[in-house]
Formats: C-alpha cells, sequence, structure tokens
C-alpha cells in the first residue's frame, strides 16, 4: 500500500474507533518513554526494540503502512549520515571498545551506538505520530487537544477558539493545495518556469504564485466566515459537541495498559536493570 | 446563558408588523464604504411561506441583502424584523436560529472535515444535544441526497454534491426562512437542477417554509411566488414572476435576461412579423404555428 | 493540422491505489482556425484533455503533436511489453525543451482565471506573459497594451490595481494576460462561470471577435446556446473517452444520444424543432441564435427579409 505519510485513511479498524484522547495520551506516554534513560545504552536500545514491536502491532491492527514511514526517512538518510560522520570523527568518549580502525583513527563502539540510538529515536517518534494520524480524524484529534488542554482554560485561555482554528486550519490544507496546484498550471501556461531560470526569475515565479495564493485564502476565509456565522456560530457561546466516537472498553483496557507502560517505564528509569549483565553477555564497553 | 425569560423579553414582536410577515425591511440602507450606498432605502415584506426570487446583475447589492437580513451585516440605516421582530445587537443570534443560509462558493462553506461534521457544526452551535445528532445528520442528508457520501471529505465531492451538503447544514438548524445567496452559480447545468429540486421538495414536504432565491437566472425566478429586481441596490420592480418580466426593455437596460418567448417575440416585430404579446414558449409556438 | 492527439491515455497517481483513469484511447486533431466546442459532464475529462493541449501534463502513453513539436514517450518506457512506470516518472520529471515554444502557441485560460493576477498594476500584470517569453521590457508593454484593447479595457486601466477591479473586469485583465502572449489557438475552460448575463453576452462577443481575427478557439462549456451560436464543430467527452465528435446541427437533432448523455439542447433549437414538428418549413442549419431563428420566422411568414 502507498499512502502518504501522516495521512488519515478511513478504515474500519480498532484503532480508528477509539477514542482519540487515548490516542492521544498513549502517544504523550509512548513518546516520554523513548526520551526515558534506562540505565545504559543497551538497555535504551532493548526498550526501544520492545515499543518497536508495539508500534508494529499497532501499524498491523490500524492498517497503516510500515512502508511508507521506512520511505519516508528516505528524506533523512543524509542527516542521520552527516550525524555518523560527526559521531565518529569527533567521539563524546574516547574510552571504551573499539570497533575497528580506519586508517589507524579509531572508531569506537560508542559512536556506532550513539547513532543507532539517535536513529531508533527518530524512527520510532515518527512511527508514533504517523499512526497516531493515520487512525485520528484532524477534528477528533482538535476535540482530544482541547479536552487535554482544558486546564488551560480554567485560567481564561480560550482553548475552545485555538481548537477551532486548528481544526479549520487542518481542513483546509487539501484545499489550498488544491488552489495552488491550479495557480502553478495557470502561471505555467504563462511562461512561468518553476524549474529553471535565474534567481531573480525564480523570485518572481515565486511571487506570482504566493500572492494569488493569499489572494484567494483571504477570500476564502471571509466567505468561510460567513458561512461560520450564518450557522449560528458565535466563539463566546456554548456549543455541544458531536463525537464520532463513543467510550468502549477497548479505551478503558487502552488507557489501563498504557498506564501500566508508563509505571513500567518510570519504574526501570529509577530502578535500572541491566538485562545483558544479568544474562552473563558481554557486550563492547561503550565507557 | 441567557435564561429563558431574557430570551423572550429579546424576541418580542413588534405590533406594528403584520402577522403573517417572515422578513420585514424597513428603509434599510447599508455601505461598505462611506458615501456609497450598496443597499439603498429597500422596504419589502415577505410573507410566511412565500417563495421569493431577488434578481439583478453583479454589483447590485443582492448578496449584500441577504447578510443583511441574517445579521452578518449591521445595516446604517433602516430596520429588519423577522417574524415580526426587531433584529438588535443583542438578539441577532437568536434570530439567526429561524434562518437558513447557503452561499455561492462550495469550497469556502464546507467548514468540517466529512460531510457528517459539516452538518454537524450547525447543530453543536445550536446547542442540540449530543444523543439527537446522529439522527438528524441522517435525515438531513437523505433530504439532500447525500446520505451515502455521510463520510466522504470534501476534497473527494463535487461541487454539486458540496453545495447539497451545504443546503443539509442550513436545514439541519429546522430555520423558517431558506435563503440561497446564487447557490446554483457555480455548478454546472446537473447541479443547477439538482439544486432547484432539492428546493422545490422542501417547499413541498413543509410550505410553511419561507424561500428567499437571489439569482440572475430566470428559470430560479419563475419558480418562486414573487420576484424583486434590485438595481443599484435599489428595488425597482416587486411582482409575481409573469408580470415582473412584461417589463422587457426595462430589465435589459439594467442588463438582466429576459424570458425566451419575449426575446422571441421582440425580434420578430422588428423583423415585421405581427406577433401579439406572450407569456411563455407555448403560446408563441401557438400563435405562430397553431396546431389543429 | 495545428494539434494532433493520438491514442491518448492519462491516469491520475499512476500505479498507486487511488490511481483514475481520465483519458481513453483520445485520437483527436484540431485544424487551424477552428472553433471547436468540448462538452461533458463535470469529471469527464475535459480539463484534463485541456493541460495536454499545452504540454501541463503529459500522456502515459500516446502521442501529441503541436504544430512541430511531438511529445510522446511509449516506446521508451516500455520493457518487455510493460510499462516501466520508473523510466516513465523520470522522463515526465525532465524537461522538455519545446514546452515553452508549445505554450506559446497555446494559451490557456482556466477557470475563475482571475486567481493568476498578481501584479500592483494592470499593464505589469499583462506583460507578464510576454516577458516570460523572452520579450524586452518596451515589446512586452506594446503587446499588453494591444491585448487590453482586444479586451476592451482603455488606457484609464493601465496604472489601475487590478484587485480594485469588478469581477468582469479582472477576467478580463486575466485573459488579456493570455492574449498578450498572442497565441494562435485559444483554449478556454468555462470562461463564464460567475459572470452574470451582461458579462457572459461581453464575454462570448470577445471570443467571437478573436475567432474573426484568425485565432483558433478551443471552449469546454455547458451553455448549449453558445456551442449553437459559435462553434463550427463539438466534441462530446464521457468517463474519459470521446463519445461523439460532431457538429452543433447534428449533435441537437440526435435525440437518443442527447437523452443519453443528459445534454440538452438549447432553447431557440428546441423551439425551432417544435415549429417544424407543427409543420413551419423552417430551414434549421440556418438557426444559430434568437435572431437567425427570427429571420426565418420572418422569411416563412413573408415579413420584411
Amino acid at each position: 500500500m502507498n499512502t502518504k505519510l501522516g495521512k488519515y485513511t478511513s478504515f474500519n479498524t480498532l484503532l480508528h474507533h477509539m477514542d482519540a484522547r487515548v490516542k492521544l495520551i498513549t502517544m504523550i506516554i509512548f513518546m516520554v518513554s523513548v526520551f526515558l534513560d534506562y540505565g545504559t545504552t543497551y538497555m535504551n536500545l532493548v526498550v526501544d526494540l520492545f515499543l518497536f514491536l508495539i508500534l508494529v502491532i499497532l501499524c498491523i491492527i490500524g492498517k497503516v503502512s510500515v512502508g511508507t514511514i521506512f520511505r519516508a526517512l528516505k528524506a533523512i538518510w543524509l542527516m542521520i549520515f552527516i550525524i555518523l560522520i560527526i559521531n565518529v570523527f569527533f567521539p563524546a568518549t574516547k574510552t571504551g571498545d573499539i570497533a575497528f580502525s580506519i586508517n589507524d583513527f579509531p572508531v569506537y563502539w560508542s559512536s556506532i551506538m550513539n547513532v543507532i540510538f539517535i536513529f531508533a529515536r527518530l524512527v520510532l517518534v515518527l512511527m508514533m505520530t504517523n499512526i497516531f494520524t493515520c487512525v485520528t480524524k484532524p477534528l477528533e484529534l482538535t476535540n482530544a487537544l482541547e479536552f487535554l488542554l482544558f486546564p488551560l482554560s480554567l485560567i481564561r485561555i480560550p482553548i475552545h477558539k485555538f481548537a477551532m482554528a486548528l481544526s479549520l486550519a487542518l481542513r483546509f490544507v487539501p484545499t489550498l493545495q488544491e488552489e495552488a496546484d491550479r495557480i502553478i498550471k495557470a502561471q505555467a501556461s504563462r511562461g512561468v518556469d518553476y524549474k529553471q531560470g535565474k534567481i531573480k526569475d525564480k523570485v518572481k515565479s515565486i511571487v506570482s504564485l504566493i500572492i494569488p495564493l493569499f489572494v484567494s485564502a483571504f477570500t476564502s476565509s471571509g466567505q468561510l466566515a460567513d458561512a461560520m456565522e450564518a450557522r449560528g456560530y458565535d466563539p463566546n457561546a456554548k456549543r455541544t459537541k458531536y463525537k464520532t466516537t463513543h467510550w468502549s472498553i477497548v479505551d478503558t483496557i487502552s488507557l489501563f495498559l498504557a498506564a501500566s507502560f508508563l509505571t513500567g517505564a518510570i519504574l526501570l528509569a529509577i530502578f535500572p536493570y541491566d538485562l545483558f549483565s544479568a544474562l552473563q553477555i558481554t557486550l563492547p564497553k561503550l565507557k | 446563558m441567557r435564561s429563558k425569560k431574557k430570551e423572550l423579553e429579546l424576541t418580542k414582536r413588534d405590533e406594528n408588523i403584520p402577522l403573517d410577515s417572515a422578513i420585514y425591511l424597513s428603509n434599510l440602507s447599508f455601505g461598505y464604504e462611506t458615501g456609497k450606498l450598496n443597499v439603498k432605502n429597500v422596504s419589502v415584506d415577505i410573507k410566511k411561506g412565500e417563495r421569493v426570487s431577488i434578481i439583478g446583475h453583479n454589483g447590485s447589492g443582492k448578496s449584500t441583502l441577504s447578510k443583511l437580513i441574517d445579521g452578518i451585516l449591521v445595516q446604517n440605516e433602516g430596520d429588519i424584523y423577522i417574524f415580526g421582530v426587531k433584529m438588535t445587537d443583542e438578539n441577532a443570534l437568536i434570530l439567526r436560529k429561524d434562518i437558513g443560509l447557503v452561499f455561492q462558493n462550495p469550497d469556502s462553506q464546507f467548514i468540517g472535515s466529512t460531510v457528517r461534521d459539516d452538518i454537524a457544526f450547525g447543530l453543536e452551535n445550536n446547542q442540540v444535544p449530543y444523543k439527537d445528532m446522529d439522527a438528524i445528520i441522517e435525515d438531513c442528508a437523505r433530504k439532500v441526497d447525500m446520505e451515502e457520501y455521510l463520510k466522504s471529505e470534501p476534497s473527494n465531492l463535487s461541487g454539486g454534491q458540496k453545495q447539497r451538503v451545504a443546503i443539509a447544514g442550513a436545514i439541519a438548524r429546522r430555520p423558517k426562512i431558506l435563503i440561497l445567496d446564487e447557490a446554483g452559480a457555480m455548478l454546472d447545468p446537473k447541479g443547477k437542477k439538482e439544486i432547484r429540486a432539492i428546493i422545490k421538495e422542501r417547499k413541498q414536504e413543509d410550505p410553511d417554509l419561507t424561500i428567499l432565491t437571489i439569482t440572475h437566472e430566470i428559470d430560479d425566478a419563475y419558480d418562486s411566488d414573487r420576484v424583486l429586481v434590485l438595481n443599484h441596490g435599489e428595488i425597482i420592480l416587486d411582482d409575481r414572476p409573469e408580470v415582473v418580466f412584461e417589463n422587457d426593455d426595462l430589465l435589459r437596460s439594467i442588463h438582466l435576461d429576459i424570458p425566451f418567448s419575449h426575446k422571441l417575440a421582440k425580434v420578430l416585430r422588428k423583423n415585421g412579423v405581427d406577433v401579439p404579446e406572450v407569456k411563455n414558449d407555448e403560446e408563441l409556438l401557438e400563435v405562430l404555428c397553431p396546431s389543429n | 493540422m495545428p494539434i494532433q492527439l493520438n491514442q491518448v491515455y492519462y491516469t491520475y497517481n499512476l500505479n498507486r491505489p487511488d490511481s483514475k483513469r481520465a483519458l481513453e484511447d483520445i485520437s483527436l486533431t484540431f485544424d487551424d482556425h477552428c472553433f471547436t466546442a468540448l462538452i461533458g459532464k463535470t469529471g469527464s475529462g475535459k480539463s484534463t484533455l485541456i493541460q495536454h493541449l499545452n504540454a501541463l501534463l503529459l500522456p502515459d502513453s500516446g502521442r501529441v503533436q503541436i504544430n512541430e513539436h511531438v511529445l510522446d514517450f511509449p516506446v521508451q518506457v516500455k520493457k518487455n511489453g510493460k510499462v516501466n512506470y520508473r523510466k516513465m516518472k523520470k522522463l515526465h520529471k525532465k524537461k522538455l525543451p519545446q514546452v515553452k515554444e508549445i505554450r506559446k502557441t497555446v494559451g490557456i485560460v482556466f477557470q475563475f482565471p482571475e486567481y493568476q493576477i498578481f501584479e500592483e498594476t494592470v499593464l505589469k500584470d499583462v506583460s507578464f506573459g510576454p516577458k516570460n517569453f523572452g520579450c524586452t521590457e518596451e515589446e512586452a508593454i506594446e503587446k499588453a497594451k494591444k491585448a487590453l484593447t482586444m479586451v476592451h479595457l482603455d488606457e484609464s486601466f493601465y496604472e489601475r490595481s487590478p484587485f480594485e477591479l469588478s469581477g468582469g473586469e479582472k477576467r478580463r485583465v486575466a485573459i488579456a494576460g493570455i492574449l498578450a502572449m498572442e497565441p494562435d489557438i485559444l483554449v478556454l475552460d468555462e470562461p463564464t462561470v460567475g459572470l452574470d448575463v451582461r458579462g457572459q453576452r461581453e464575454f462570448f462577443h470577445l471570443i467571437q471577435d478573436l475567432y474573426d481575427q484568425g485565432k483558433s478557439i478551443i471552449l469546454a462549456t455547458h451553455q448549449m446556446d453558445v456551442v449553437l451560436r459559435t462553434c463550427s464543430r463539438v466534441i462530446v467527452l464521457d468517463q474519459g473517452k470521446v463519445v461523439l465528435d460532431s457538429t452543433p446541427l447534428k449533435l441537437f437533432q440526435d435525440k437518443e444520444f442527447l437523452s443519453s448523455s443528459s445534454i440538452e439542447p438549447p432553447i431557440v433549437f428546441s423551439f425551432a424543432m417544435s415549429l417544424i414538428e407543427r409543420g413551419m418549413p423552417i430551414r434549421l442549419e440556418n438557426i444559430r441564435s434568437t435572431s437567425t431563428l427570427a429571420e426565418e420566422i420572418a422569411r416563412v411568414k413573408g415579413g420584411k427579409q
């Protein structure tokens, strides 16, 4: 399957039906557990691997394409490569075991592990956000955000207005894309070349896209405001909420599992447990 | 939240306005810029259950008028009465509950991320309890023949379908007045026809519904009980469609279309063929070539 | 023959699960100085076809020839009888040297063309096109002035901001922007949507003028009265295929085809048909508008000629 990264696709799966708030909380918990320190780099990688397996299972349940995530990584290969170079040539520690040498220049295990560790975190974060946005409608996402940020409204920050603005912005992304596409084609017909030309021409061609796009966005936003008003929207009034999900037993179980996972992760971070020394497996020393 | 008592106070009828009036405009004037009026001294009484068309060329003030009636714009002078209640800053939101307004552009009035969410938007504003929403949404989607698309996103819908959703969104709030502000202008002939059919059906099912169609198409105007002609912000004609369209010369002079039979009869006379005044195509056909 | 399409296929999102076939086996020739209508429901492939006429889209397979420029890909991208999509994608991305020349020959006016306006004055905006095609500042201004005269916008508009103009005027500025490039062939995609009766009338006069001045016109429209009045040829698209290529006169008489494709003949035409059914000997081929119908009736009835 070749779907777009992070784009909501309407499927009939367990994950799609879950309450967006549970999904958001679970994602935050996973996020936190990725960035906790479990004592050694090896242990961190073990936890990451465990999390990775969970996420792969979630991908399968939610019919999210794992391939898309890795294809998206293509864009950051260069970054990974640069990190690798920096880590190899400017190692953080010059102690620990040496993996191999290039022309007498020692490459430490710690450098390699560091890069793998950074890469793993990146993949995990990308996976989590991708799964989340693939199985959660933008509107539910904003509703969930609104719910979680509820405490802020107690100090008179108008959360519901921000949430409305956010959901409208998400709604109009595809519309603006279509609009941009149309303008690009119209200008291309007038001889604009977006691919080649001198810097000066390039600037001009971008201007010829940006200005009409702004004009059209402003017109639409005015019309949208009228349409919202016409349907009785009042930013200061109370509104009921149309939810497309219902709290189910799955949500309760998931929330419980997520909470236990977080507890486990925190306990492991506070009381580090070195699995490898317990199993008497010797790994290259990093420090 | 306002108390019921306060709300009653805000929606008190004015005794001088006729009981059967749905929209009553008295000496209404509005200008976007100072010194230039887009709506000039408009006075009109639209009755409950009436189907009225407003025609006029682009820039004649048609759309401005619809926004004034819905309280989206606020007039410089004059008064608006909705079911006899004078519109003020305080009660505009309450009065608006009785009005459904559908605009021209299919894309920029699609508020929700799916058809379902979009219809729900107005219900949320009206504080309809959640448990009642699904039934209303499904019912309204059925009325505009979009029940199979409830989960669809706007980018997968045609212009005509989006406009139908917009109508569903408007009628979901159960308005007593429905205003269509050139709702078909950006659609192809099929889309326009569908919109026309939906409105006809609404009217049949709910004869008390007051419908105001803003248009520049003759077909729309002929569907109504009454036609208002707007030119430079002023109402220059106000009558039944047959009577309004008798004013060929006037309509042509303000760049409005006239019915085909009138147009042809006119050119025929110019060509030396003597034809009497006709009402419609059938009559002209009968005059030119009587059937046996 | 300035434009020739030969077995053109096009699919959006090719090779993806959400792919959508838009054009199927299109073979068409547009002659010099033609006035052709392109009709079909929304989504029938009209817009896709139009974009092939100036290389905004390139065919998946088949061949498009515009004057001497040929755009085709079929041989190179086939491997063991199968289409090699990767290679095709690369080819599509490759800069085609003839594209600029093609876009100068074929000008496209899109739906709501006023969205392409971006300069601060009318004159600047209209001269943008010619400048892109290598004209000097003076030449471009000269061409812009000529184009603005064609769309009946006089000198008083030159230094005005296009954003302050009325809807109809904006649209005329946008069209002048295309005309200033002096294309031989003008393609218009639903050019009158959103205009009022007067704007539409003025617009079709303008197109007729351009045709009389020697331009070829290809017009995608839903307005059958315009097709009858102005076009000499009509092509009907349905689901990406050409289902009819004929004259308006023949199309509007073909009752079977009309009912199957939900096309409604213009009132003038159906009125004339009713007259003929009732026995009035008017000649259908003479009727293109209300005034020509009146002339025909006058001829039969013996009014002044």
